[in-house]
């Protein structure tokens, strides 16, 4: 908050300093709600100059970061819907097959048996769990990106999206069940 | 419970997001049902994948891009802020002078100006019923011929109105001698006649030309009907008319008003213009020349009269400005 009111003050260059310490933050922020390295970045510094730009709207009951991550959402959100304009790309369903460098993955049932996912080359899994993560639902993805890869808190991520933390719970709920069903239909193609 | 109730919160039982009720339940629950604590175990590995998945880095360019973008942000912020604001020390002096100066300048303009534009609207703002008619009146009678022409219409009205045919005539000889011949059939306007042609023989060239002007004959015939019909205005047509202005001050505005109202009503005259301004009246009245020794001397009794201009003394009827002003 000090640097916060220092910049307000007119003392520019201390911005560098929160540029320094979130830029990496919410690049991966940007990068698991999109999906595309320039995409995020571009979209990160547009975060950090509307930041700038609205600093004196910070109020301080939040952290700055948690405050610059939900312009990293509505920003990335934007950037999605444009680029689903521009490209017409479809809307991406947990139903739909899986697209895989070896060609389109067949829907498979669930495999019942216990620890089927550790069979899965460690590299690969990575690859597989991004692109499961890639093809939840916008909702879903914000939750898993906000919980499980930046370590929010419910009552951060209820305050940036501006619901209430039941809902953050039911959604991370849906979002995890999605990606462990995601990466079990992965896993039986390869078994 | 049953599981699908135990699986909807395995997800909050891993964050440790239960009150302690639920998650002994579900603690219990899951000792007794593989199917369940599979369940607990994927999602728990699930988790771990997603949060095993690396970081990246931003690229190094990062800082510098956004740094670039904020200071230039600032300048503009601070281009516009200068603009209208800074540097208040010299600004704002500059203003107040500025400010005061238009405000002056405004006000002189105001004085200088103001009682002009209220002198030129005002007998189109202000006439009264009669003055527009006397102006209607006025308008048939006089027509838009020419001054010279007007002379020669007094001239001829003077003359036997009873043959309107010869006057019709040209000439200034023929014009002669129908003074002559009407002047025994109408004794008084002879007098007036006399007077016209004086004023003639001082513009001789402008008589002659109305005189051969057979169409400036037509309408002298058309106005001397009118002053015919109308013949309070016979003096009018028959003379030019003098005017003068005469400036009274006053101490009861409206109670002189009122006298010279009064006044001029009672010597025969009529007031023709009125005109209010603040601290002043202006009167036009038309009277007789003969009574203008008269007004001047009721004038006096009602304040302290100024005379502007000289008066040409004479016959025919005068046009007299009488500016009343409060004298505070």
């Amino acid at each position: 908050m000090d640097i916060v009111l220092s910049v307000r003050k007119g003392n520019i260059d201390e911005y560098e300093k929160l540029v320094v310490k979130y830029q990496k933050k919410m690049l991966n922020v940007a990068y698991r709600m999109i999906g595309s390295f320039e995409d995020a970045c571009e979209v990160v510094q547009d975060a950090f100059l509307s930041g700038y730009r609205n600093l004196d709207s910070f109020r301080g009951t939040s952290k700055f970061s948690t405050w610059l991550c939900s312009i990293i959402i509505n920003l990335s959100k934007n950037r999605i819907l444009k680029m689903k304009t521009e490209s017409r790309h479809e809307q991406y369903s947990l139903d739909d097959p899986v697209e895989t460098e070896d060609g389109l993955i067949r829907r498979e049932v669930a495999h019942n048996g216990p620890s089927v996912v550790d069979t899965l080359e460690k590299d690969e899994l990575k690859r597989k769990v991004q692109d499961c993560i890639k093809r939840l639902e916008h909702e879903s993805r914000e939750v898993i990106v906000l919980k499980d890869m930046q370590g929010f808190s419910y009552g951060e991520i209820a305050g940036m999206l501006k619901i209430a933390e039941g809902t953050v719970k039911s959604r991370l709920f849906r979002a995890r069940d999605a990606i462990k069903g995601c990466l079990k239909k992965v896993m039986a193609e390869e078994l | 419970m049953e599981c699908s109730d135990i699986r909807e919160k395995l997800s909050s039982y891993l964050d440790g997001a239960l009150s302690p009720e639920e998650r002994s339940k579900i603690e219990d629950h899951l000792k007794s049902c593989a199917g369940c604590s599979a369940q607990l175990a994927d999602l728990r590995r699930t988790i771990e994948h997603i949060k095993g998945l690396e970081e990246i880095e931003p690229p190094a360019w990062m800082t510098q891009k956004i740094m670039a973008k904020v200071h230039e942000e600032s300048q503009r912020k601070k281009g516009i802020l200068q603009r209208l604001f800074y540097p208040l020390r010299i600004k704002v002096p500059l203003e107040a002078v500025a400010t005061l100066l238009i405000v002056g300048l405004a006000l002189y303009i105001y004085r200088d100006i103001n009682p002009e534009v209220k002198l030129a609207k005002a007998p189109t703002e202000e006439a009264s019923p009669e003055i527009l008619q006397k102006e209607i009146i006025r308008e048939d009678r006089i027509g838009p011929i020419k001054k010279s022409e007007e002379k020669n219409i007094s001239q001829e009205v003077a003359i036997a109105p009873e043959k309107p045919a010869r006057e019709t005539t040209q000439g200034k000889s023929e014009a002669k001698d129908k003074i002559e011949a009407a002047a025994p059939k109408a004794p008084e306007p002879q007098k007036k006649f006399e007077f016209a042609y004086k004023e003639q023989k001082a513009a001789p060239a402008s008589a002659t030309e109305a005189a051969k002007s057979a169409a400036g004959a037509m309408r002298q015939e058309t106005k001397r009907e009118v002053a015919q019909a109308v013949p309070g205005m016979k003096a009018a047509v028959e003379g030019k008319t003098e005017s003068m202005g005469l400036t009274v001050k006053v101490r009861d505005l409206e109670g002189a008003a009122k006298e010279i109202e009064k006044t001029v009503a009672a010597l025969g005259g009529e007031i023709i213009e009125r005109q209010s301004l603040e601290g002043r009246k202006i009167f036009v009245a038309e009277l007789n020349s003969a009574r203008l020794n008269d007004l001047r001397e009721k004038l006096k009794s009602i304040g302290e009269v100024k005379e502007i201009g000289k008066i040409k003394e004479g016959e025919g009827m005068l046009k007299v400005n009488v500016e009343l002003i409060e004298n505070r």
